[in-house]
């Protein structure tokens, strides 16, 4: 229902603006999404279409990229929030990493792994691993002391305590990271794409945005929204079967 | 108060006004008119535009010039005089003719220069052909570089299917140093960019625009039309400073060159190398104008190219190009 609504006020705002190259319709965007439905797909996917050959392109990379970070940040996040020394001589480098944005390593991307599937997917890594880390180092060093203690008098080694007492506990705060990582991932991949590519979702928009198709353009946005959505959606579930031990609300 | 009085007192201040009147309207100059001039970086075919601005053409004629950019390329810069960021701007034939088809009211009211592009490639690149998978930059989709390479490639029975091509990816300033780190193997782009890597000894150049087109048009001026209608003055005598830079750089070189240098930030080697492939004229050709736009939709409908406008946009190009192109000003 607000969907509706949320349609028909752009529709006559849209009219009212009376600018199509700039503001289109609601109309001209579901036209567009037809066109880019059946037009041709880009190299190496011709058969899927523009739109879904695109899409297949960017989710490809920020699969890859959100793999990498997944890994990465659940590693270093374990032995920092685990182990002492880790924390002392790694948190120091993250800490000054972390507030620089993703978009401010465009140059060094390029000049480091050149054009098309490598910056993209650094730029997608390094946008969510911090939240991955950082969440997985928090659900680790929230490990409730009582039930090491419990652990320990039960005989287990700290390997034992470290898989079956120490990451499960933290793993809701991991699941959390992981949902905020993909995120972050996804929302880079505009940015990641705009500078260096010459396919993908992003890479779409910004042709279409400089062709003066404003329809295309917010196609291809929606596009990345639903993707988004549905990515969120399914981690979301996931993480429900997983972590079947919560009580739900 | 007896008349006797006032009478004095009226004369004095009659006297005071019609002493500060002539003042306050002849000698106290009138407000300069603003116009917001759009232009692309780097680029030395808009040195009209430097030169007008350094040496104070546009001050001369009574304008005020609010500098809107630069802009990495064409169209962005017409979305901006779209949205209504810029009144007047320097940009490429190709991308006002695409803007104009999308239907935005806008005017092309003078030349800036011909030529003076080239496709760029690597040194032991001998041929087009030898481009074939590739990669291969040019400014956004839509710039004259990117028309002029699907017609180029066109002459050479080839598509743009057929190079890794990455349109608008990479800034103009930044492709010679993308060549030289071997990150492309070739790009099309405006001078001073084609003479960086030329003189810089990584680059040559493969195919000048001029032998894709002899005299082609390259960049022009550009005004909204709603601009125009309220500021018709403004806008000629923009034109007219336009026009007496052109004047300047045919006429002094030199000094030219070094006022290029100053606003592309690159040295005399290069804009020497630069300077012999740009023609600075004001004049415009509704002709040339009409087979710009005719061979934008027949590379679209070939499949050279992904099609940019189709003849559906512009079903009658005469009355297209009579409505777009105005000669007013170049000819006042």
């Amino acid at each position: 229902m607000s969907i509706l609504l949320f349609l028909i006020v752009w529709e006559v705002a849209a009219l009212a603006a009376n600018l199509p190259q700039l503001f289109p319709t609601p109309v001209d965007v579901i036209r567009a999404l037809y066109d880019l439905l059946i037009a041709p797909g880009p190299a190496g996917l011709p058969w899927a279409g523009e739109l879904w050959g695109n899409t297949i392109i960017s989710l490809w990379r920020v699969l890859v990229g959100f793999a990498i970070a997944a890994v990465s940040g659940i590693l270093l996040g374990v032995a920092i929030g685990w182990w002492r020394t880790a924390r002392d001589l790694l948190e120091p480098v993250i800490e000054i990493l972390r507030p620089i944005p993703p978009l401010a390593w465009i140059p060094l991307a390029m000049l480091w792994f050149g054009l098309g599937f490598t910056p993209a997917v650094f730029l997608i890594w390094l946008g969510a691993f911090f939240p991955i880390l950082l969440n997985t180092v928090l659900g680790m060093e929230s490990t409730p002391k009582k039930l090491v203690e419990v652990a320990k008098t039960l005989g287990a080694n700290s390997g034992q305590i470290l898989f079956k007492v120490g990451v499960p506990s933290a793993a809701p705060s991991i699941m959390a990271g992981l949902r905020i990582g993909i995120g972050i991932g996804w929302m880079c991949l505009v940015a990641a794409e705009l500078t260096g590519s010459n396919s993908g979702l992003g890479y779409m928009i910004m042709y279409y945005y400089s062709t003066m198709e404003a329809a295309k353009t917010v196609a291809g946005m929606l596009m990345i929204g639903i993707i988004g959505f549905l990515m969120f959606t399914a981690l979301k579930k996931a993480e429900d079967k997983l972590l079947f031990w919560r009580v739900q609300p | 108060m007896s008349i006797s009085v006032r009478k004095p007192a009226f004369l004095v201040s009659a006297f005071i006004l019609i002493i500060l009147l002539p003042g306050g309207l002849g000698c106290t100059p009138a407000k300069a008119a603003t116009v917001r001039i759009g232009y692309l970086l780097g680029d030395l075919h808009q040195l009209p535009f430097f030169v007008a601005q350094d040496r104070g053409y546009f001050a001369d004629e009574g304008v005020n010039v609010e500098v809107a950019g630069p802009f990495d390329a064409g169209p962005a810069e017409m979305d901006a005089l779209a949205a209504n960021q810029l009144d007047m701007g320097y940009v490429g034939i190709a991308p006002s003719v695409l803007a104009a088809a999308r239907k935005i009211e806008l005017s092309i009211i003078a030349g800036v220069n011909l030529e003076g592009s080239a496709l760029v490639s690597e040194t032991g690149i001998n041929s087009v052909a030898d481009l074939k998978s590739k990669k291969v930059a040019t400014p956004a989709p839509g710039s004259i570089q990117y028309v002029m390479l699907g017609m180029l490639l066109a002459k050479n029975s080839l598509s743009f299917a057929d190079l890794d091509l990455f349109p608008g990816t990479i800034k103009p300033p930044d492709m010679p140093q993308a060549l030289q780190t071997g990150r492309i193997s070739g790009y099309f782009v405006w001078e001073p960019f084609v003479a960086k890597s030329v003189a810089g000894g990584y680059g040559k150049a493969l195919v000048e625009s001029k032998e894709i087109w002899p005299g082609h048009p390259c960049c022009v001026v550009v005004t909204r039309n709603d601009f125009a209608l309220k500021n018709d003055n403004t806008v000629a005598a923009v034109i007219r400073a336009h026009r007496r830079a052109i004047d300047f750089i045919t006429g002094n070189p030199t000094e030219a060159k070094a006022i290029a240098q100053k606003w592309t930030r690159l040295d005399a080697a290069v804009i020497d190398n630069a300077f012999t492939r740009v023609k600075y004229t004001y004049a415009l050709s509704k002709d040339d104008v009409k087979r710009f736009a005719r061979e934008i939709i027949s590379l679209g409908e070939s499949g050279t190219i992904k099609p940019i406008i189709t003849s559906g946009d512009v079903p009658d190009l005469d009355a297209f190009v009579n409505k777009v192109v105005d000669l007013q000003y170049i000819q006042r």
